[in-house]
């Protein structure tokens, strides 16, 4: 499972018992309740009076509560800021424990937290139905202490199971580059790949100069022969007419010739075998693979 | 310098893996200053922690930036040295990283908010 | 008393509203750190494009910005405070103009002479992103204050 974008970004809040009291025991006065609440309460088993008008969810969008400025400025100007700040670090001091406890909880089980929630547009009411509630002297509760006791749940990324086309390509990638590593590392134990081109300068200098040194010994060679008819014989057996020697030595130079490049055809054809091994040896691996399953064997092909 | 003394506006810097520094720094948001110290900091994966942790810090320290963007993946290796950061200069923002998707609840602020609420006898 | 008792009440209904308002704060931190993110692949993916088109993983990368070797030069992007908005220290993104002799270099130009449509198009979604860390940036101010003034007010009521 992978977690990916966050795609709910709404805020929940788990209910606490206290929560569920209120509304329990408050639920007569209502005369209207959202849905989310009411199946909340009807999840929970308490049972709503038929006359409650139930608001459906009609994507409205609610706007920021307007905050008295002034009067929390007041008010908190009464609060030394050293105690706040001594609070503030003593709960910090306590809250990562809390807060490892928990993360280490859901990255085990990460899994969605499931349940029922209130979600802000219930917040929203809960708060306007307890100011309205408190006007009419029916009860003393405000919002904050029905919501501290309950639990704050953050906006949680969806979880996808991984593409299991990706994964299979993932692991023949993983494979081949692990078979490169290998290749790698015992290139100087095998023998059949110790001719196998690498990526450096050295190397291809190396193999430049074998192709050159091999043709200039075929030159050397026919020039050799050619010499030899065009002089060694004149030497001995005597002088003998200019166009003869020319014929002999190119006769000499020829077959010299003929027996080289079939060394030289030899010598470049085993060096192209030694290019090739390496793919060669790749190849028998799917074959291997094949025997098992027959659509390994066609996959290649098509990518 | 006194170019330098008379720009207004503060700096954004920039903690986090390749592709999240270059791409902020084509945004334009990289400085380096006259003293030769960059605004940002390339995290890969040779980078140690302390490293990170002894970046963080000097972003804190210089009074010329405003905002402090990190990875959060990054974040979560020095968790305990921005949960330690209150005030809210410079702002820490955790962001994302393109292997990293945002995640609410490690994110240091929404980690507080959560905090003060004190969950007990919970309805499943 | 109940003077006293008035005053607990507005206090409690404030409190009521700041956690109203947190919870909307969430929401709207949530949402904007998923717009960043959003952003901000759709950037990886064009600065990827650009590496492909070029060949090569070298063509943008770490090894073509300046570091601390290299000569200084100035922010393109600045954050600049303004405090005649309603909460007070709303922030907001100011760009100065590309300037060679003043030290305002084009970040383009680092990654080639002639920089390509993509590397174009990442570099102006990555500044659209920069608003957005603004915008990010003020939420989590409030954010941070109205948890702060929650918990002194939590000391307020508890105090009385």
């Amino acid at each position: 499972m992978l977690k990916s974008t966050i795609i709910d970004n709404r805020v929940r809040i788990r209910p606490s018992k206290k929560v569920l009291d209120f509304l329990a025991n408050q639920k007569e006065h209502f005369t209207q309740v959202t849905d989310n609440v009411a199946k909340l309460m009807k999840t929970n088993g308490y049972d709503l009076p038929e006359n409650i008008v139930i608001l459906k969810d009609d994507g409205e969008i609610i706007a920021r509560p307007k905050i008295d400025n002034v009067l929390l400025k007041k008010l908190i100007g009464d609060v030394p800021d050293p105690v706040i700040k001594k609070g503030k670090s003593h709960k910090q001091n306590e809250k990562p424990k809390q807060e490892e406890d928990g993360v280490d909880v859901e990255e085990d089980e990460l899994k969605p937290v499931k349940g029922h929630f209130l979600y802000l547009k219930d917040c929203h009411w809960l708060n306007n139905t307890l100011s309205d509630l408190r006007k009419r002297k029916i009860c003393e509760i405000f919002l904050y202490e029905l919501i501290e006791s309950s639990e704050l749940i953050l906006p949680e990324n969806e979880l996808k199971p991984r593409n299991p086309e990706l994964e299979k390509r993932c692991q023949r990638l993983r494979e081949e580059q692990h078979n490169r590593e290998y290749h790698k590392m015992t290139k100087s134990v095998d023998a059949g790949l110790k001719y196998y081109p690498e990526d450096t300068i050295s190397y291809q200098i190396k193999s430049l100069n074998k192709q050159i040194i091999a043709v200039a010994q075929f030159i050397f060679s026919v020039a050799a022969g050619f010499t030899f008819g065009f002089f060694g014989v004149n030497l001995m057996v005597g002088p003998l007419p200019f166009g003869f020697r020319i014929l002999l030595g190119v006769m000499a130079a020829l077959v010299i010739a003929l027996a080289e490049m079939y060394f030289l055809a030899k010598k470049l054809h085993e060096y192209d075998e030694v290019l090739d091994a390496p793919k060669r040896k790749k190849e028998e691996r799917p074959r291997t693979a094949a025997s098992t399953s027959r659509v390994e064997a066609l996959k290649p092909h098509s990518d | 310098m006194a170019l330098h003394s008379a720009i207004k506006g503060k700096l954004i810097s920039v903690i986090g893996d390749e592709d999240t520094c270059v791409g902020f720094l084509l945004g334009g948001i990289g400085e380096i200053n006259k003293n030769r110290h960059p605004n940002f900091m390339v995290v890969d994966k040779n980078t140690a922690v302390s490293e990170i942790e002894d970046c963080f810090k000097r972003f804190l320290k210089r009074d010329d930036i405003d905002i402090i963007l990190i990875n959060q993946n990054y974040a979560e290796l020095i968790r305990h040295v921005i949960d330690a950061h209150t005030s809210p200069v410079p702002a820490v923002l955790e962001i994302p990283s393109k292997d990293h998707p945002y995640d609410a609840s490690k994110d240091s602020i929404l980690r507080r908010a959560r905090g003060m609420f004190n969950p007990e006898d919970l309805v499943r | 008393m109940s003077t006293q008792k008035i005053e607990k009440e507005a206090a409690s209904q404030l409190l009521d509203s700041l956690y109203l308002d947190m919870f909307h704060l969430i929401e709207d931190h949530t949402q904007s750190r998923i717009n960043i993110e959003r952003t901000n692949a759709s950037g990886a993916i064009l600065l990827a494009r650009t590496r492909f088109q070029q060949g090569g993983n070298n063509s943008v990368s770490v090894a073509q910005i300046p570091t601390k070797n290299s000569t200084e030069f100035n922010a393109l992007c600045r954050v600049v405070s303004a405090s005649d908005e309603k909460n007070g220290n709303e922030i907001s993104i100011e760009r100065h103009a590309v300037e060679k002799s003043t030290g305002y270099v084009e970040p383009l130009n680092w990654f080639s002479v002639l920089p390509p449509m993509s590397l174009r198009q990442a570099a102006s979604t990555f500044k659209d992103c920069i608003e957005l860390l603004a915008e990010s940036a003020n939420l989590q101010r409030q954010l941070d204050a109205i948890i702060n003034n929650i918990s002194s007010m939590k000391q307020f009521i508890i105090k009385q």
